[in-house]
C-alpha cells in the first residue's frame, strides 16, 4: 500500500465499489453484511468511528486530569512522607539533578499523553473535512500509526508505580504505594489508545479529492 | 464469476444510519467525567478548613510533610509556611481534618515537638528521624471554633488536657526553681512548676505550678508551699542530717506542700500562694496571715526589752500560739507615779490555743481568763541568745496568786506580766572574751616553749640519763657504808682515841724544858714570817673580799630586805598571835625554874663536902707537883730538850711549807675574785622570793598553829626542869661531893703511891721515846710541803669549779625551792612541823615520867664505882706506865710508818685525788644542775 510515490490516487475499494474485510481481508462487493469467509461484519468504512474516538478521546482527556492532580506515589520512609505528582516528581528530579529520567519521564508522562490527545483530536478533526492534500493524507497515516504504536509505552509510568509498589513494602522504613493519580494516568492511557483504536484510517482515504 | 460456483449470496443490508445516531461510547467519557468529578468531590468533601498556627520559628516545619497531631495521631497536615504580616512570626497554615476543626477554639495549644533534653528525660526523640510535627491539644468541646491561633514557643510541662488545678506561686527568688521542677506532696510529685518569671513589677517571681487531679483536692487556703531546692544539712543534737528531697529537686529545685492546719477552704484555679523558704518558716507563715481570727490582748513589761520586735513569737508550753504585733510603750499609773512602761499587743491564734478558728473571740478570751486565774503570766524571755533577741512566754505556777485579765484595758485585754527571764548573754560572753583577751598567752606560750625545749635538752642528755642510776646506786654505798659496823665502831673508836691523844698531851706537856721551847718559838718566828709573806698577799686579797663585799653591797639586798621586812611582818604577825604571846609566859616559867635550879646548885655548891674539894685539890696538885719535882730530878727534862729540837725541826718543815702559802694565798684571792664574779644577785633576787614565798608560808594558817606547839613544848620542858630540880634535891645527888671527895681523896693516894713507885723512871723512858717520836714526826713533816702544795692544788681544783654555774644551778634550785615554798605540799609542812613538835612534848614527857633523872642517878652511883676504880687502877699506875711507854712505841712505829712514801701518804695524796675528782663530779653535778634546776626537786 505505499502510495507515497505514487502521484496518482489510489483506487480505493469503496471508489471500486468493494468492501474489504478488515479482520481477514476478503474483498464483498458493496452492500455485502458480513464477510464471506471470516464472517465479521463488513463495513466500507466504520459507523460512529469519529464518534468514539471523541467520546474515548474526551473521557482519557477528563481522567487525565486528575491523574496530574493528585499524587502518583505515596513514599513513606522512616524520615519522611513525601507524596508527589507527575510534574512534581518531573521537577524533584530536575533539581536532584537527574535530568535523563526527568526528561525520560516528563516524554513518558506528559509529553506522550498530551501528544496523543492532540494527533488524535487533529486526526478527528482533520477528517471531516474534504479534500485533502495527497502529502497531508499521508502524514495523517504516518501520524495515526505514530500514535497506534507509541500509545502502549505511555504506560511505563503506571508499570514503575506498579513495580515499587509492589517491591517497595519494607514496613515502617520505607514504603510507596500508588495514589488515585496512578490509577487516573492509567485510565487516561488506556482511552487514548481506545481512542486511537476507533479511529478508522479509511477515512482519510475519503478525503481525496473525487476526481474520477 | 458465477461458473464457479456462482458468488456468495449478497448481504446486503442497508447501512445503519450511525452518523446519524449517538454512540453508545459516549457513555465512556461520561463515566470518566463523572468519576473524575466523583474523586474531585469527595477530595474536597474530605479536605477540613485551613488553620493558621503563628510560631517563633518553623525549625523542623516541612509544608505537605509535617504532621499536626492530636494524642499522637495525625488530624492535619502544614500546607504552607508564611510570614505573619509584620514578620514578627512564622505562620503556619494547616489542613485540618474535617472531623476535628470544629475543636479548635481559644483553648486550643500547639507546639512542635522536637527532640528535647532535660532533667526530667529525654522526650520526642522519635522526631530525630520522622522530624518535627505539630502537637495540638483542646478540649473536647465544640464550641467559638476559631482558624488562627499561637503557637506556644516550646512543648507544655503539663499537657493542657490534663485534670488538675493551676495556681500561682509567688517567690521573692526564683534562682532555686527551674521550670518543669517538681511540685511535691510529702515526697511524691503530684505536679510541676511551668516557667517562672518576673511579675510586672519585677519584685517577685510568679510561676504557673500545675497539681494534677488527684492531688489537687489537697489545695486548700491553709496549703502552704516552700522551697526544698537542693538540698539541707541540719546539725542538731541528733547528729548531721542531710535532706534531699529529689533528684530532680536537687537539680531543677522543687517545691513542696502541705496543709498545716485544718480548716482550709478549696481553692479556686489561679490562687495564688507565696514559696516559703523553709517548711518551718511555712508553717510558721500561719500565723501571719491568719488576721480575721487573730486574737489581740495586751502585756505591760518592766525594764529594758531592746530584743522584743514585731513579729516575736508568742510561746505557750513550747508551742507557738501568737505574734507580738506591735511593740509600744506606754505611760503607766504605778503607784503615785506615772511610769513609762514597754506594752507588747500580742495577736494570739486561738487554733493554736485549741479554739476553733470560727469560734468567737469571747471563747477564747474566756480560754485564757480561766488560764490566768490559774496562775497564767506572760513574761519576756530570751529567744535567741545569740542575737539576743526576745519572745513572750506564757508561764504558769500555782505560786503566784490568781489574777484576772483586765478586760478594760486599753486598747487591748491586758494579761497580767511577770518578771522577764533575760539572760544577757552578749554581756557575759564579751566578759569571758575580754578575759581571754587579757590573758598573757603568748608569753605563756614562750615559756611553755622553752620549758618543754629545757626539758627536751634535759631529758636527752647522757648525763641525765644516768643521774638516776646513779643516784641508786650512791644511796646502795651509803646504805652500805651506814650500816657498816666500822661504822658503827667509830664513836667507840674515837672515844678511845681521843682518851690516849689526852694522855699523849699530857705526857708532852710535863716534859717540855723552857730552852727547846725558845728554839721552838724561833722556828715559830720564821713561820710566822712566811705567814708575813704570805700576808702579802692579803692585801689583794682583802681587796677581793672588799669588792666582793661591794658585790654583796650592791645585791639586791633591798628587795631581799623588803621580803625579809614583810616575812618579819607575816613573823611578827605570827607573833602577835595568841600562841605566841603565851610563849613568854611559858619562857619565863621555864627560866624561873632554871633559876631555881642554879639556887639549888648553889646549895649544892656550897655544901661542905664540895668546900672540901679544894682542899683535897690543893693537896692533889701538891703531890703533883712533887711528880714534876721527880722528873725533873731523873732527866727526863733533857729527853724533853730533846724532843723539843725535834719540835723545832718539825716546824722547820712546816716553815718550809707555809713558804707555799702566798701561793696558796693567791689561789684563795683568785677563788674570792671568782666568788665576787658569782651572779649573787640572781641567787640574792630568788632568795628574796624565796623569802616572800617562806612569808606567805609563815603567813598560812598551819604556821599560825606552830606557837601553841612550841608553847606547849616549852611547857613540857618546864616540866622537865621541875624534874631536874627536884633530881638535884635528891638524896642521891646530895651524897655525890662526899663521894667526890673521896675521889680526890683516893687519887691523891695513887699519886702518892705514883710517888713511891717507880712510875716516874719509867716516865722518863717515855719522854725519850717521845724524843724518838719526835724524830719521826721531823721526818714526816719533810712531806707537809708535798701536802700544802696538794691543798694548793686542790684550792686551785676549787677555784677552777664552776662555782658560778653551781651559783646559778643554786640560784635556780632556789627558784624552784621558791616553787616549792609555794606548793601545797610545803603548805602541809607546818602541820608535820607541829606534829613533830608534838611529838618532842610526847617525848619529853616520857623523859620527865620515864625515870630519866633515876637514870642520870644510876650513872652518877656508876660513875662513882668507876671513880673506886680508878683509885684502884692507880694502884697499878707503874703498870700503866710501862704499858704506856709499850704505846708511845706503837705510835713511834705509827710516826714511822706515816714517813715519806708511806702507806699514810699516798693514802692522803689518793685522798686528795680523789677530792679532786668529786670536785670534777661537782662540776658536772653543776652543769646538770644548770641545765634542769628542776631535776633536783622532780628527781630527774
Amino acid at each position: 500500500m505505499d502510495l507515497a510515490g505514487s502521484p496518482r490516487p489510489a483506487l480505493t475499494a469503496r471508489a471500486a465499489g468493494l468492501i474489504g474485510c478488515e479482520r481477514c481481508g476478503k474483498v464483498a462487493p458493496m452492500g455485502q453484511a458480513a464477510c464471506g469467509r471470516c464472517g465479521s461484519p463488513l463495513n466500507s468504512r466504520r459507523p460512529g468511528s469519529l464518534q468514539a474516538v471523541w467520546a474515548w478521546l474526551i473521557a482519557g482527556i477528563i481522567v487525565y486530569i486528575p491523574a496530574n492532580i493528585y499524587p502518583m506515589l505515596y513514599t513513606n520512609t522512616l524520615t519522611s512522607r513525601h507524596s508527589g505528582t507527575i510534574v512534581g516528581g518531573i521537577i524533584d528530579l530536575i533539581e536532584y539533578g537527574s535530568y535523563f529520567v526527568a526528561i525520560v519521564v516528563f516524554v513518558a508522562s506528559v509529553l506522550i499523553p498530551i501528544g496523543k490527545f492532540v494527533v488524535i483530536g487533529y486526526l478527528a478533526f482533520a477528517v471531516r473535512a474534504r479534500a485533502v492534500p495527497a502529502r497531508r493524507r499521508r502524514a495523517m497515516h504516518r501520524m495515526y500509526e505514530i500514535v497506534e504504536f507509541i500509545g502502549r509505552w505511555s504506560m511505563i509510568d503506571v508499570f514503575v508505580v506498579a513495580i515499587l509498589s509492589a517491591l517497595v513494602q519494607l514496613g515502617s522504613v520505607a514504603s510507596i504505594r500508588p495514589g488515585i493519580a496512578a490509577a487516573c494516568f492509567a485510565l487516561s492511557v488506556a482511552m487514548t489508545m481506545l481512542a486511537a483504536r476507533a479511529f478508522d484510517p479509511r477515512l482519510i482515504w475519503d478525503l481525496e479529492p473525487a476526481d474520477g | 464469476m458465477a461458473d464457479a460456483g456462482g458468488p456468495a449470496e449478497m448481504d446486503v443490508r442497508a447501512p445503519r444510519g450511525a452518523n446519524g445516531r449517538l454512540s453508545l461510547v459516549w457513555l465512556v467519557p461520561v463515566a470518566a467525567l463523572a468519576i473524575s468529578l466523583l474523586i474531585a468531590w469527595q477530595t474536597y468533601s474530605q479536605r477540613g478548613p485551613l488553620v493558621t498556627i503563628d510560631f517563633e520559628n518553623a525549625a523542623g516545619i516541612k509544608p505537605g510533610e509535617t504532621e499536626l497531631r492530636y494524642r499522637e495521631v495525625p488530624v492535619g497536615v502544614v500546607e504552607d509556611v508564611t510570614f505573619a504580616a509584620d514578620l514578627s512570626s512564622v505562620r503556619v497554615a494547616v489542613r485540618i481534618d474535617k472531623e476535628i476543626a470544629p475543636y479548635l477554639d481559644s483553648g486550643a495549644r500547639f507546639w512542635v515537638v522536637r527532640p528535647e533534653v532535660s532533667t526530667r528525660g529525654i522526650s520526642g526523640l522519635e522526631t530525630v528521624l520522622s522530624g518535627a510535627y505539630i502537637e495540638g491539644t483542646w478540649d473536647a468541646q465544640i464550641e467559638g471554633t476559631q482558624v488562627a491561633f499561637r503557637g506556644l514557643d516550646r512543648t507544655p510541662f503539663v499537657r493542657p488536657d490534663r485534670d488538675g488545678t493551676r495556681v500561682i506561686l509567688r517567690s521573692a527568688d526564683g534562682g532555686q526553681v527551674a521550670a518543669g521542677a517538681p511540685v511535691l506532696y510529702r515526697g511524691i510529685e503530684v505536679g510541676q512548676i511551668e516557667s517562672p518569671m518576673l511579675n510586672d513589677d519585677g519584685s517577685a517571681i510568679i510561676m504557673n505550678a500545675f497539681i494534677e487531679a488527684p492531688h489537687d483536692r489537697w489545695l486548700t487556703t491553709a496549703t502552704r508551699f516552700w522551697d526544698t531546692s537542693g538540698f539541707s544539712v541540719s546539725l542538731d543534737s541528733a547528729g548531721v542530717s542531710l535532706n534531699i528531697e529529689s533528684l530532680a529537686a536537687l537539680v531543677q529545685g522543687g517545691v513542696s506542700f502541705d496543709t498545716v492546719i485544718e480548716g482550709g477552704e478549696p481553692v479556686a484555679p489561679g490562687h495564688l500562694f507565696d514559696i516559703f523558704t523553709t517548711e518551718a518558716a511555712a508553717r510558721e507563715s500561719l500565723f501571719t496571715t491568719d488576721i480575721a481570727s487573730e486574737v489581740l490582748v495586751t502585756a505591760v513589761f518592766e525594764g529594758s526589752a531592746s530584743g522584743l520586735s514585731q513579729g516575736a513569737r508568742v510561746i505557750y508550753k513550747g508551742l507557738r500560739v501568737g505574734k507580738v504585733q506591735t511593740v509600744t510603750a506606754s505611760l503607766q499609773q504605778v503607784g503615785q507615779d506615772r511610769e513609762l512602761r514597754l506594752l507588747a499587743v500580742l495577736a494570739l491564734q486561738p487554733a493554736r490555743l485549741g479554739v476553733s478558728a470560727d469560734a468567737p473571740p469571747e471563747e477564747t478570751m474566756f480560754l485564757l481568763q480561766d488560764a490566768v486565774r490559774d496562775g497564767l503570766r506572760a513574761r519576756l524571755t530570751t529567744d535567741n541568745i545569740l542575737t539576743g533577741s526576745l519572745m513572750v512566754e506564757f508561764v504558769e505556777t500555782d505560786e503566784w496568786p490568781p489574777r484576772d485579765i483586765d478586760m478594760l484595758a486599753e486598747p487591748y485585754p491586758r494579761l497580767p506580766a511577770t518578771v522577764s527571764d533575760v539572760s544577757d548573754f552578749q554581756a557575759t560572753a564579751a566578759g569571758v572574751f575580754e578575759r581571754i583577751n587579757a590573758l598573757p598567752v603568748e608569753e605563756f606560750m614562750t615559756n611553755a616553749i622553752s620549758l618543754l625545749a629545757n626539758m627536751d635538752r634535759l631529758i636527752a642528755d647522757e648525763a641525765t640519763q644516768e643521774v638516776p642510776s646513779r643516784i641508786v646506786a650512791l644511796l646502795d654505798s651509803t646504805t652500805n657504808l651506814v650500816g657498816s659496823d666500822e661504822l658503827t665502831a667509830v664513836p667507840v673508836e674515837l672515844d678511845g682515841l681521843l682518851r690516849d691523844l689526852r694522855g699523849v698531851v699530857a705526857d708532852v706537856r710535863d716534859g717540855g724544858p723552857l730552852e727547846d721551847l725558845t728554839a721552838s718559838l724561833a722556828t715559830i718566828d720564821r713561820i710566822t714570817r712566811n705567814v708575813e709573806q704570805a700576808s702579802v698577799a692579803l692585801p689583794e686579797t682583802v681587796t677581793r673580799v672588799n669588792a666582793l663585799a661591794g658585790t654583796i653591797n650592791d645585791l639586791p639586798l633591798q628587795d631581799f630586805l623588803t621580803a625579809a621586812t614583810d616575812l618579819v611582818t607575816g613573823l611578827d604577825e605570827l607573833v602577835a598571835t595568841e600562841g605566841v604571846q603565851q610563849l613568854p609566859a611559858s619562857v619565863t616559867a621555864t627560866v624561873d625554874d632554871l633559876r631555881g635550879l642554879i639556887g639549888q646548885a648553889s646549895g649544892f655548891v656550897g655544901s661542905d663536902a664540895l668546900q672540901a674539894v679544894p682542899a683535897e685539890v690543893q693537896g692533889l696538885l701538891g703531890d703533883l707537883r712533887g711528880v714534876v719535882a721527880e722528873l725533873r730530878e731523873a732527866g727526863a727534862v733533857g729527853d724533853v730538850a730533846s724532843a723539843l729540837d725535834r719540835i723545832d725541826r718539825i716546824t722547820a718543815n712546816i716553815e718550809l711549807a707555809s713558804a707555799d702559802l702566798p701561793q696558796t694565798v693567791a689561789r684563795i684571792n683568785a677563788l674570792a675574785a671568782t666568788a665576787n664574779d658569782l651572779p649573787l644577785e640572781d641567787l640574792i633576787t630568788t632568795a628574796t622570793e624565796l623569802v616572800a614565798g617562806v612569808q606567805t608560808l609563815v603567813a598560812s594558817d598551819q604556821v599560825q598553829a606552830l606557837p601553841p606547839a612550841v608553847n606547849a613544848a616549852l611547857t613540857d620542858l618546864q616540866a622537865l626542869l621541875q624534874g631536874a630540880r627536884g633530881f638535884l634535891n635528891s638524896d642521891a645527888v646530895q651524897a655525890v661531893p662526899a663521894e667526890l671527895q673521896a675521889l680526890l681523896g683516893d687519887l691523891r693516894g695513887t699519886l702518892a703511891e705514883i710517888r713511891d713507885g717507880g712510875a716516874v723512871v719509867n716516865l722518863v723512858s717515855a719522854i725519850e721515846r717521845a724524843d724518838l717520836i719526835a724524830a719521826d714526826l721531823q721526818r714526816a713533816s719533810a712531806d707537809v710541803p708535798g701536802i700544802v702544795s696538794e691543798v694548793e692544788s686542790l684550792a686551785q681544783m676549787a677555784n677552777d669549779l664552776p662555782i658560778e654555774d653551781l651559783v646559778r644551778a643554786a640560784t635556780s634550785l632556789v627558784t624552784t625551792a621558791e616553787g616549792l615554798v609555794g606548793s601545797e605540799e610545803v603548805r602541809q609542812i607546818p602541820p608535820a612541823l607541829a606534829a613533830a613538835l608534838d611529838e618532842i612534848r610526847v617525848v619529853l614527857a616520857e623523859l620527865r615520867t620515864g625515870g630519866a633523872v633515876e637514870n642520870v642517878n644510876g650513872a652518877l652511883q656508876s660513875a662513882r664505882s668507876a671513880a673506886d676504880a680508878v683509885a684502884q687502877a692507880t694502884n697499878r699506875l707503874p703498870q700503866l706506865s710501862e704499858r704506856l711507854n709499850a704505846l708511845v712505841g706503837t705510835i713511834e712505829t705509827v710516826v714511822v710508818a706515816y714517813g715519806a712514801r708511806s702507806d699514810f701518804n699516798s693514802q692522803a695524796v689518793s685522798a686528795l685525788r680523789e677530792i679532786r675528782q668529786a670536785a670534777d663530779a661537782v662540776e658536772s653535778l653543776s652543769r646538770a644542775i644548770e641545765r634542769n634546776p628542776n631535776s633536783l626537786l622532780f628527781g630527774r
